[in-house]
């Protein structure tokens, strides 16, 4: 009996003595302590799904995690989650999880204990690289990683076998977002927190269905406009949303507008006086990029932007192309409304915030966009300051923890670019690796990756906690390259998958809280948990399979951690790369007993608003100062309006958008093995506009086909359900595997980021 | 074997002319419906949810016992029959946020104009014969955020979890003692709001329903973990 269970009878027995003295003669029944009294141990841990990184605490009994509820110490959801939240540990208990390692031998998968995978995985490693070269060698990961996995993923491969063939699925949701905000602050991850809903007077969604994707967030926005009704949420949409329900006003506008309208909101607040002068003079910089950028849909695509300075003046002329009216023709939306909104970015009485996510990134212009919100806000100078800011929301658990901060990216280190000899030093320095090791040119973005899969120059890859082939776009492509002879795919993953299906190894993996990791959430908030229960069979966490084979390769030297202290080890390792002001991280102490940590954190205090000399330690002065850009400047970069890759024409005259829903999280791997979830969702389907469907003569529940230059798909059409897209658009779910929807979009992507576009493709409907 | 033949195909065709019904009413109402302006609208004008006219389907779930004994109710509403088995089969484990049961009012909708008109304050509802279960947190307004409904009862693959034990429903400390809350009051602090009325879980309705300051004398035990221990000084 534990001790708290004997003090409870114990007060128990004594409160029955009491009560018998009391009334002598009463018979009082045996007192026993219910088992059920004893209530559940209740463990903390970040959500494992979308980047908000919402507080759980895991309900545990009998060693199982039975039950979730919201932490209400966590400032991130103060105790509320949404539906996969709630549901969350479901996704450990799918009947058909791996509990031992898979090999293909003679064409079919068959069960091998882990240890002897692992063995193949490293001698097949060693015989690529003997054969074709290092760089044929590639390691995918993912924005699911924890933080130890993509720390000890990159050591490997770059460190160790000096190749730098690493990327992340985070390629393909968050790039623009980084490039957006190198490009114009010289720095990655945003300066405010979600602290700052709680100050600001606008939201402005930009393409941004928070309601579904960001629904605690969300919610925390509707909690503070029912305490403020004055409070207005904007929602900038291509498609009716819940989000478009529930806000002021739905500015809805064609694909591909969000760069036009964005200028001439930046246009109105210039012409209309309502540019903070003195927070342009002395904190921003003009410049001007390359026109005429591409796509990318060509292999081996090259693009390198140059930054041109332009004066106020020049950015001004510039800007003349973007009148209200001009953009009014181009984007659907009245000018009345375009110059309403520029007011209410214009308005220095109203606190503003932006948010956007895969509207924006996932944009061939997708860096251009980011910027343009950049702008409309150094404008007005509404940025670094409580309830003031542009707000960059993120779609995975450690995107910005494991992908952008630890830098698993071809051209990151943990700290700085490959190209940077300062960035290779102190890498080879912390590694205790010799620094020539290390390469000093990116190999390959995701994309290309892939590409370079399918022309032979990559034969052997590694992937982690993704599922690519339900994910990348022109899927074909990318599925046949897996395909071909002489490739050897290795894939970690807890379920099968189409991924794990077109593996030559799969490696069972320990998830979430059956190993103890941390994710760094989209508000710099870095989360620990604990190894709360046991793996199935034998499955084991990403970053301990990385390490067997690494030590099975000879690189013992460089990972020498004891298994049960390993994941502080690391951290504590990693930690070195972020010392300073900038980017300071808090110790592995300080994140096992807070639920989350804010960087940079600098002497025990969190830094909520980056880039203001009153909340943050790196910031000189009592004002803004932009320390990431050489000048000390935010740059504002004139970025024009281009058209997209693809639009409709007269043989495919609709816009294809992809997209999730609230109930599933990404490709569905996790999410349809909940009950209440794939109950709720069982499958996907096309939305389509009423007015098209009747042209079509589709009703709701009609099969239909959908075609495009890529592919052709039969899906149940959906009119009126929980979007509707404009006239002229579908819009379809992706987290389904039997409905591969990315057999249809495109593989155009974002030059400067290379982060494709799964919003905008053409396609035509046809009554199935 | 006949009468329970004849009653098998009644049952089917009772089906059938059900779903005609739902079918036929349920495209009629698409068509009146107008779609509103996609161009630029304002949002949360007043729109008017048309009540009467609404069909929904239960999709198999919305099992509410519609009791046939109205005795001893003067204007002949059912009474509730909601138990504690029906209520646990719509949560995942105790605790969790219940499935919505029938349809949703409006796919798209959020807030007052869906959910909350039948769930905020309750009452009897004539299109499901029962009467409505009240949220404890009419505030937050995004229902589906948590609640979602079931389309169907497939499953995409089997699952192996175990729910937590349910709590115990007898925990007083001493018999006739006020029992202690076994639930967490997070988002559930509005005790009436399950506890009382007439959509209360039969086996969890207060008998004392006029006494308002309920955690006078219930106090939680969700957090066990607080065993008094004196430290040392």
């Amino acid at each position: 009996m534990k001790r708290r269970d004997m003090l409870k009878q114990i007060a128990t027995l004594a409160a029955v003595g009491a009560a018998q003295e009391l009334m002598p003669g009463v018979v009082f029944a045996a007192p026993t302590v219910d088992p059920r009294l004893q209530g559940l141990d209740w463990q903390k841990a970040p959500c494992r799904f979308c980047g908000t990184g919402c507080g759980l605490l895991i309900g545990l009994e009998k060693g199982r995690a039975v039950a979730v509820k919201g932490d209400p110490t966590s400032p991130v959801n103060k105790g509320l989650c949404c539906v996969k939240g709630y549901h969350s540990v479901m996704a450990l208990y799918g009947a058909d999880r791996f509990k031992t390692a898979w090999v293909r031998k003679d064409g079919k998968l068959t069960p091998v204990p882990v240890q002897q995978a692992l063995d193949l995985v490293a001698s097949k490693m060693k015989e690529t690289i003997a054969a074709t070269g290092k760089d044929s060698v590639a390691i995918y990961g993912s924005g699911q990683w924890t933080i130890p996995d993509g720390y000890v993923a990159s050591k490997f491969f770059k460190g160790c076998i000096g190749t730098n063939n690493v990327e992340a699925n985070a390629r393909l949701c968050m790039a623009s977002a980084v490039t957006g905000m190198m490009t114009t602050f010289g720095l990655d991850e945003p300066m405010g927190c979600y602290e700052d809903i709680d100050h600001a007077d606008v939201f402005v969604l930009w393409g941004n269905n928070m309601a579904e994707m960001h629904p605690v967030l969300f919610s925390r926005v509707l909690e503070r406009r029912l305490a403020r009704p004055e409070i207005k949420i904007i929602d900038l949409t291509t498609r009716w949303t819940r989000t478009s329900m529930a806000s002021d006003k739905v500015m809805v506008f064609q694909p591909q507008t969000d760069l036009a309208i964005l200028n001439a909101i930046c246009y109105e607040i210039l012409r209309n006086g309502w540019a903070d002068q003195r927070f342009l003079e002395q904190h921003v910089s003009f410049k001007a990029g390359k026109t005429n950028i591409g796509y990318g849909t060509e292999d081996k695509f090259a693009f390198t932007d140059e930054a041109k300075p332009l004066t106020l003046q020049e950015y001004r002329k510039k800007l003349e192309d973007y009148t209200p009216e001009k953009v009014e023709a181009l984007s659907g939306v009245p000018a009345k409304d375009i110059r309403y909104l520029a007011s209410l970015y214009g308005d220095p009485k109203k606190k503003l915030v932006s948010f956007w996510c895969m509207g924006f990134n996932q944009h061939t212009r997708g860096t251009w966009v980011n910027n343009l919100v950049y702008n409309a806000h150094l404008l007005t100078g509404k940025i670094s300051m409580p309830g003031n800011g542009p707000f960059s929301l993120t779609g995975q658990p450690s995107a910005c923890g494991t992908v952008r901060e630890v830098g698993t990216l071809t051209h990151r280190l943990p700290h700085g670019d490959v190209t940077d000899p300062h960035a290779r030093e102190l890498a080879a320095k912390i590694w205790r690796v010799p620094v020539e090791r290390i390469p000093s040119k990116p190999t390959y973005h995701t994309v290309e990756m892939f590409r370079a899969l399918d022309r032979g120059e990559i034969r052997f890859l590694w992937i982690q906690v993704t599922n690519p082939m339900v994910t990348m776009p022109k899927l074909k492509r990318y599925r046949d390259a897996t395909k071909k002879e002489g490739r050897f795919i290795v894939v970690s993953e807890v379920y099968p998958t189409p991924t794990s299906d077109i593996a030559d190894v799969i490696l069972p993996s320990a998830m979430w809280i059956e190993r103890e990791g941390m994710f760094g959430s989209g508000e710099r908030r870095t989360q620990h948990w604990n190894k709360l229960v046991q793996p199935p069979g034998e499955a084991m966490s990403d970053t301990w399979q990385l390490i067997e084979v690494a030590r099975r390769m000879g690189f013992t030297k460089e990972f020498p951690y004891k298994e049960e202290t390993h994941i502080r080890d690391i951290w504590e390792e990693y930690r070195q790369f972020q010392h300073g002001p900038q980017h300071e991280m808090a110790p592995y102490d300080e994140l096992r007993a807070k639920p989350g940590v804010l960087w940079p954190f600098v002497n025990g205090k969190e830094t909520k608003w980056r880039y203001h000399g009153k909340y943050d330690a790196a910031a000189k002065g009592t004002g803004h100062h932009f320390y990431g850009k050489p000048d000390q400047h935010a740059w504002i970069w004139f970025r024009p309006y281009e058209a997209p890759a693809e639009s409709p024409d007269a043989q495919y005259p609709f816009w294809l958008n992809t997209g999730r829903v609230v109930e599933h999280w990404h490709t569905g791997s996790l999410t349809r093995r909940i009950p209440v979830l794939h109950q709720a969702v069982p499958r996907s389907y096309a939305e389509l506009h009423p007015a098209d469907a009747k042209r079509l003569n589709v009703r709701n529940g009609d099969r239909v086909r959908l075609t495009s230059r890529r592919g052709s798909l039969v899906l149940t059409a959906q009119i009126d359900g929980r979007g509707r897209p404009a006239e002229g658009q579908v819009f379809v779910p992706f987290f389904d595997e039997s409905i591969l929807i990315n057999e249809l979009t495109l593989d155009a992507f974002c030059p400067i980021s290379r982060q494709p576009d799964y919003k905008k493709c053409a396609v035509k409907v046809e009554k199935a | 074997m006949q009468p329970d033949k004849s009653r098998h195909i009644q049952i089917v065709l009772a089906t059938l002319l059900m779903g005609a019904t739902v079918y036929v009413l349920g495209n009629n109402l698409m068509a009146d419906r107008e779609p509103p302006a996609m161009a630029t609208t304002t949002a949360r004008e007043p729109q008017l949810v048309p009540e009467p006219k609404v069909v929904l389907k239960d999709a198999g779930m919305f099992e509410e016992p519609v009791a046939a004994e109205t005795a001893g109710q003067a204007d002949d509403k059912p009474v509730s029959k909601r138990d504690l088995a029906q209520f646990y089969s719509r949560r995942a484990y105790p605790g969790a946020p219940p499935i919505i049961p029938h349809e949703l009012l409006d796919k798209r909708g959020i807030g007052g104009n869906t959910c909350t008109g039948c769930h905020a304050q309750g009452g009897y509802v004539p299109l499901f014969k029962a009467y409505a279960p009240v949220t404890p947190h009419p505030q937050w307004s995004n229902c589906v955020q948590c609640h979602v409904p079931a389309a169907e009862k497939t499953r995409f693959r089997e699952t192996e979890f175990v729910p937590a034990t349910r709590p115990s429903l007898v925990k007083a400390a001493l018999p006739g003692g006020p029992p202690a809350v076994p639930h967490s009051l997070d988002y559930r602090g509005a005790c009436q709001a399950c506890h009382a009325g007439p959509a209360a879980v039969k086996e969890i309705r207060t008998p004392h329903p006029e006494r308002q300051n309920c955690r006078q004398c219930h106090v939680s035990h969700d957090r066990p973990d607080t065993a008094f221990e004196r430290q040392q000084p």
